[in-house]
């Protein structure tokens, strides 16, 4: 029975570290008037502990205390459901761009053009168009954003001699490099409605009539976009199955792919022997001359059980600033996350090499974001399917889209 | 009956009859054979796994890829801990899990040996509840249990990660299966020496279940200790975080620094590996009922 | 009322031994599971109070679902391409180690590694594995052997390699349950089987098989639940940037997956919970003619 007795041993000193621990956590709990206002970021620790720390700023001009909490992108829309739910809410939330719209129509959040009017405007005014147009939803706006992501085109400039400017461009490209066996990769939003939604505007269409009251899936333009889109799958090889991007571009294989900015990242890290040899371009300019790219990222929102919802605006406002939006910018480039500035004063003083802002800028200027629609995101499944149905199972065009049509405006609720 | 007579039963291992057949040395070695490939492939992604951690950032990804690292280094865990507090979620982890699993060893072995060996009204109606009861995806019971843990006012606290998993379906099942092989004969006699229930359980069933025990054990602890959803609903501050609600936050949107993601992994991993081999001990050959007369 | 008292005083100490688990039981499942139960009738999205509409989820899911019924023959797939071989593997790999066979603990170790190897670690893993084109290892093997490359996360072989892939994982487990059965059935049986003559496989299937009946049970209803509501290994497979679970053109959707999709993503909770619970009356039905089965060949 020599083993019980370590047994017990292990026992003795687990109970001892135990109660030791426990003590120290109860001891913790802090006793004070302040107001301090909680905010959970979606996203990694690394970023929400650099928000903490330009809390400490804003506490000395405010006297507001400010803790962000990361939580997991994955789970971060059960969390929320969750914390509503059990009346747990924090004050701020950064959540996914359509959450919003999604939490504030059902009475969750706070409509922020209500409240703060005036100032709601001036920070409009100095965000990328393309995402303040997404985040209005009929006459309220429930979040602004925190940051961007924006669809963007890698080439690797040693193999290929300029990044195609025009769709026609692209197309012969595309037959040049499929000569050598080589090809491009569509790696965000890959047979599904991200992919399809540049060609979808830079043919001069949309997902949604003007007025917003009907699915516009039917136009000549929705057909000719989804035409040259599902081509380059299905004539310029564009592999329909997820390649590792990083890998194929090193190797030469898909010496240029359309992703999203934070592949520039992820190359600069994992392929420095690459660094020099590859640049970005804005997309491919359609029919109508444009050169529309999809734009995403976090916003950031007040929930409606905030005790401090004056503060917390306060505190939006002030990860607006372009002076404080340079600081987390440039916290990022020693972590791992991604963060693109919203404000487009911050472009102007913010760090980067000219190579890469002026592109990034150019597409973020021409860029949209997914309609802001209720029912949008119980719709997307229907363009995915048309998509893939065509790719895949041969189907042709203008029915797969008739029917993803009629399912977007069945799905519409106003 | 006395303690002696059930040591007998858990007498020392027998040694099985050795034949020295041609036969049989095949067969001895198609089951190496077998083992060895079998634990090739279970380990790979493992080794993989610890690999990645002590690599740099640029030999993640490369192509081929490889399990040999040009220049190992230890910076994704001194990231990792410059980072994250491991040592108080470690220990948040730790109570929980242990508790988690102290309570169910008990609460389910002895609802299991109710339902075994016991005769009362309404058992095995009861038990169809609790096999049925798992058999609805815990997903649609997430939001009542929170709003009730909420009830109670236990949420962000120890109490709401460990009472309700204190005992469970799963445990109680299997204990059940287990005592059911027991013979009676034993029950019966420690009855006739007038040993009371408690005692039966004690000193007659819970001897003969080590095996089932130490499963339990295990996969209890290994079951808590990956928990992640439901503290992630019901923990709130960042101090009484547990260790995968820990590590679920070290990636960003999207994600790039694997060797971080994968040295958190084998840092979490080592206590349930660490628990598996040292109940292992309770898997040897003839610790149950090797005397008994068939 | 005096009878049913007597009733409860003579078994005391067995309403004793359930009760802890049982009060555990009733307030964090029992009570949740009937919550759940009312939803099904209802029409709820979690933030507003939930609606009544009657059997109306239950005649959208069984008649104007064609992803419901896509999910559910994905999810019987699912069962039976992964429960009966992983129980054969596993329980021949107990009776292989159960020999007395050196390195015994290791082996153990070595099976069970996969069960508590960390879920991001092992989808990496497994995507590489899988991957496309010549990045990926089978693939790597494949045009070794002058086979052309497969794409084993196409619409077609997504759940087929899902479900190596589970297997895979869930091998250890099962084999931890047999092994603790197999060293319940004592060696005298053996020794009288040897004295009769018999050989293994006589003894495998007189001895063993009859003794190791409450672990197979377990075991095997276990499984079947638990391959039913597989949802983890789907959702690491198959999410995508947009949060979809399921893959291409569902060709993975499971019906847990689905679930999961309708009730936290599109806040459906009603319709959500209606799936549970056509999900518990498929299950039930499957256990009860489980158990009829097992226990028809009880006596020996």
């Amino acid at each position: 029975m020599r083993g019980h007795k370590t047994v017990k041993m292990i026992g003795y000193v687990l109970f001892s570290l135990i109660a030791i621990h426990i003590i120290c956590l109860s001891g913790c709990a802090k006793k004070s008037g302040e107001k301090e206002i909680l905010m959970w970021l979606v996203g990694s620790e690394k970023q929400a502990q650099k928000i903490t720390e330009l809390g400490l700023d804003f506490y000395k001009e405010t006297g507001v205390k400010v803790s962000c909490e990361a939580i997991s992108w994955g789970e971060a829309h059960s969390k929320y459901l969750t914390s509503v739910v059990g009346e747990v809410t924090p004050d701020i939330g950064t959540m996914g761009l359509t959450w919003g719209t999604e939490f504030g129509s059902l009475g969750a959040m706070v409509d922020l053009r209500k409240e703060f009017p005036a100032e709601l405007e001036e920070i409009s005014k100095n965000i990328f168009p393309g995402l303040a147009e997404s985040i209005r939803y009929k006459d309220s706006v429930f979040a602004v954003p925190f940051d961007m992501s924006e669809y963007i085109m890698f080439y690797r400039t040693d193999l290929i001699k300029s990044p195609p400017k025009t769709w026609k461009e692209l197309t012969s490209l595309l037959s040049e490099l499929n000569s050598g066996g080589k090809s491009m990769i569509i790696d965000w939003g890959g047979l599904g409605w991200i992919g399809y939604c540049p060609y979808l505007w830079q043919s001069g269409g949309d997902f949604y009539s003007k007025d917003g009251t009907s699915a516009a899936l039917d136009t000549a333009e929705a057909a000719a976009a989804m035409k040259f889109f599902t081509d380059m799958y299905k004539k310029y090889q564009v592999p329909l199955e997820n390649k590792p991007v990083e890998q194929s571009f090193k190797v030469g294989d898909h010496p240029i792919f359309i992703s999203g900015n934070w592949k520039m990242k992820s190359l600069t890290d994992i392929a420095p022997e690459l660094s020099g040899r590859w640049a970005i371009a804005p997309l491919p300019a359609g029919p109508t001359g444009k050169r529309t790219g999809f734009i995403g990222g976090r916003v950031m929102g007040i929930f409606s059980m905030s005790k401090y919802k004056k503060e917390s605006w306060e505190f939006i406002k002030y990860l607006s600033r372009a002076d404080i939006q340079v600081k987390l910018y440039e916290a990022t480039l020693e972590s791992h996350d991604t963060y693109l500035p919203t404000n487009m004063k911050t472009w102007d003083i913010m760090p980067m090499e000219s190579s890469f802002k002026e592109p990034l800028r150019e597409q973020a200027m021409d860029s949209k974001g997914p309609p802001s629609v209720l029912g949008w995101d119980d719709s997307t499944r229907f363009i995915d399917t048309a998509i893939q149905m065509i790719v895949l199972k041969g189907k042709d065009v203008k029915s797969a889209l008739a029917e993803a049509n009629r399912e977007l405006n069945g799905r519409k609720k106003h | 009956m006395e303690m002696k007579e059930i040591r007998k039963f858990n007498g020392d291992e027998a040694s099985r009859p050795s034949s020295k057949s041609k036969q049989q040395q095949l067969l001895r070695t198609f089951v190496y054979v077998f083992l060895v490939i079998g634990s090739f492939i279970m380990v790979v992604p493992f080794v993989w796994m610890i690999v990645t951690s002590f690599k740099p950032l640029d030999e993640i990804n490369t192509y081929p890829p490889s399990f040999f690292i040009r220049k190992p280094t230890f910076a994704a865990y001194l990231e990792l801990f410059s980072i994250i507090p491991m040592g108080r979620y470690f220990m948040n982890s730790l109570i929980v899990t242990s508790a988690i699993t102290l309570a169910n060893i008990f609460f389910c072995s002895l609802a299991g040996y109710a339902f075994a060996k016991h005769r009362f009204f309404g058992r095995d109606k009861l038990f169809l509840l609790l096999v049925g009861s798992m058999m609805i995806p815990w997903q649609v019971n997430l939001i009542p249990s929170f709003v009730i843990i909420k009830k109670f006012g236990w949420l962000n606290s120890f109490a709401g990660l460990i009472i309700p998993a204190m005992s469970g379906a799963f445990g109680i099942f299997l204990m059940r299966q287990f005592i059911m092989n027991i013979p009676d004969d034993l029950i019966d006699a420690a009855k006739i020496d007038g040993c009371s229930e408690f005692t039966i359980y004690r000193r007659v069933i819970l001897p003969l279940i080590q095996p089932a025990l130490a499963s339990l054990a295990i996969f209890t602890f290994m079951g808590q200790w990956n928990n992640f959803v439901w503290p992630l609903v019901v923990i709130y501050s960042s101090k009484m975080r547990t260790i995968p609600l820990a590590l679920s936050v070290l990636n960003g949107q999207f994600g790039t620094n694997f060797a971080m993601v994968m040295a958190g992994a084998v840092i979490a991993t080592l206590p349930v590996l660490i628990v598996f081999v040292s109940f292992q001990k309770y898997f040897i050959k003839g610790i149950a009922l090797t005397g008994l007369k068939a | 009322m005096n009878c049913a008292l007597k009733e409860f005083n003579k078994h005391k100490a067995s309403y004793m031994f359930i009760a802890p688990s049982f009060l555990i039981f009733t307030v964090f499942l029992i009570i949740p599971v009937f919550a759940s139960l009312y939803w099904s009738f209802t029409e709820y999205n979690i933030l507003q109070p939930p609606k009544f509409v009657g059997f109306q989820n239950y005649a959208n899911i069984l008649f104007h679902d064609p992803r419901f019924w896509k999910a559910m023959t994905n999810t019987v797939i699912f069962v039976v391409g992964t429960v009966p071989t992983s129980i054969a593997i596993s329980l021949l790999l107990a009776m292989a180690i159960d020999q007395n066979i050196k390195f015994k603990n290791w082996f153990k170790t070595f099976f069970f590694i996969p069960s508590i190897t960390s879920i991001i670690a092992v989808s990496v893993i497994w995507k590489w594995l899988y991957a496309s084109g010549k990045y990926g290892l089978f693939n790597h093997f494949l045009s070794s052997i002058g086979v052309p490359p497969v794409n084993w996360l196409g619409i077609d072989l997504t759940l087929p390699s899902i479900i190596i892939m589970s297997v895979w994982g869930g091998l250890g487990y099962n084999m931890i349950l047999f092994l603790a059965g197999l060293q319940g059935i004592p060696q005298v049986f053996y020794e009288a089987a040897e004295v009769d003559g018999a050989s293994d496989w006589d003894k495998f299937r007189n001895v063993t098989l009859p003794l190791l009946r409450p672990t197979m049970v377990f075991v095997t209803i276990m499984s079947i639940i638990s391959a039913f509501q597989v949802f983890e290994q789907v959702y690491i497979m198959t999410y995508n940037s947009e949060g979809a679970v399921g893959g291409t053109l569902d060709c993975a959707l499971t019906i847990v997956a689905y679930l999961y999709e309708t009730g936290f993503q599109r806040f459906a909770m009603g319709y959500a919970s209606a799936l549970a619970y056509l999900i518990f009356i498929v299950l039930f039905i499957v256990t009860i003619i489980n158990m009829k089965i097992v226990e028809k060949k009880i006596e020996y």
